[in-house]
């Protein structure tokens, strides 16, 4: 695999898409390749910076109250 | 004394620890927007309750009770679906380049010094058909073809919409490094 195939599939790679035996070349070919590596782990943080995003959920603390409400309203 | 419906008590023992993490997954799909975010919850939570006689109990809720809140969303959103055309937010004005932040923190340090706001404020401006496949692939852990069939749209423009979003959201970032003080 050279670089710019790799390149190509950043993101499928990344994401876990592709066929077991290309993401293992991708994965060969980063271990070798000081240029892709570097951009390829960048990737990985960044997606992962995002994930964790996700976990700062704000609590709503009238959304309970009115959702208790609703299902007041339903039972009847 | 009123009669205690056991289902009732059963569902809010079992739906409502959720609420925070539905009410979160809304606001990023509905780009923050909190009066829709509390109209889609409450439309979940209802269908929830609804339906819970179909609910496994010992499976994971709060997996059950997010499909429900992403389809209602993505139902609602078909149907208002008379929108204006995306605008080619990449297009919009002078932008730095898609990789400024890889060339000038190739080491991600700005991912452990940013805060969990200014990611979401940068993931709510993105514009609907951009924001919602990066909050169903990179919030919601999603695969590619998952999200092709919720919005009834091709694999490959699922992929190009991903691209163009992290790549937009990457310039955004840098802009805010930069306006930090974080890069120069």
């Amino acid at each position: 695999m050279n670089c710019e195939s790799a390149l190509e599939m950043l993101f499928d790679f990344l994401d876990g898409e592709l066929e077991d035996t290309t993401q293992e070349e991708v994965a060969q070919h980063l271990a070798m390749c000081q240029d892709c590596y570097p951009y390829f782990n960048f990737q990985r943080l960044f997606l992962d910076r995002l994930a964790a995003s996700g976990d700062s959920r704000t609590g709503f603390p009238e959304l309970a109250q009115q959702i208790r409400k609703m299902l007041d309203r339903e039972t009847r | 004394m009123t009669p205690v419906d056991p289902i009732r008590i059963e569902f809010e023992r079992e739906a409502l620890p959720h609420l925070d993490a539905l009410f979160g997954l809304a606001l990023r799909l509905t780009g923050g927007d909190e009066a829709r975010s509390e109209d889609l919850v409450q439309d979940a939570i209802l269908k929830a309750y609804r339906s819970w006689d179909r609910f496994e109990t010992g499976t994971n809720c709060r997996a059950w009770l997010m499909t429900i809140l992403r389809n209602t969303f993505i139902n609602e959103f078909r149907r208002v679906k008379s929108r204006p055309i995306a605008v080619e937010f990449d297009e919009i004005a002078e932008r730095p380049p898609s990789d400024a932040l890889f060339e000038a923190d190739p080491e991600g340090r700005i991912f452990e010094r940013i805060i969990d706001d200014e990611v979401i404020a940068a993931i709510d401006e993105l514009p609907d058909d951009f924001r919602i496949p990066i909050v169903l692939s990179d919030i919601e852990g999603l695969a590619y073809q998952e999200i092709a069939d919720l919005l009834e749209i091709p694999v490959g423009t699922v992929k190009s919409r991903l691209f163009r979003a992290r790549k937009r959201l990457q310039v955004r970032l840098y802009e805010y490094a930069v306006e930090m003080g974080f890069l120069r």
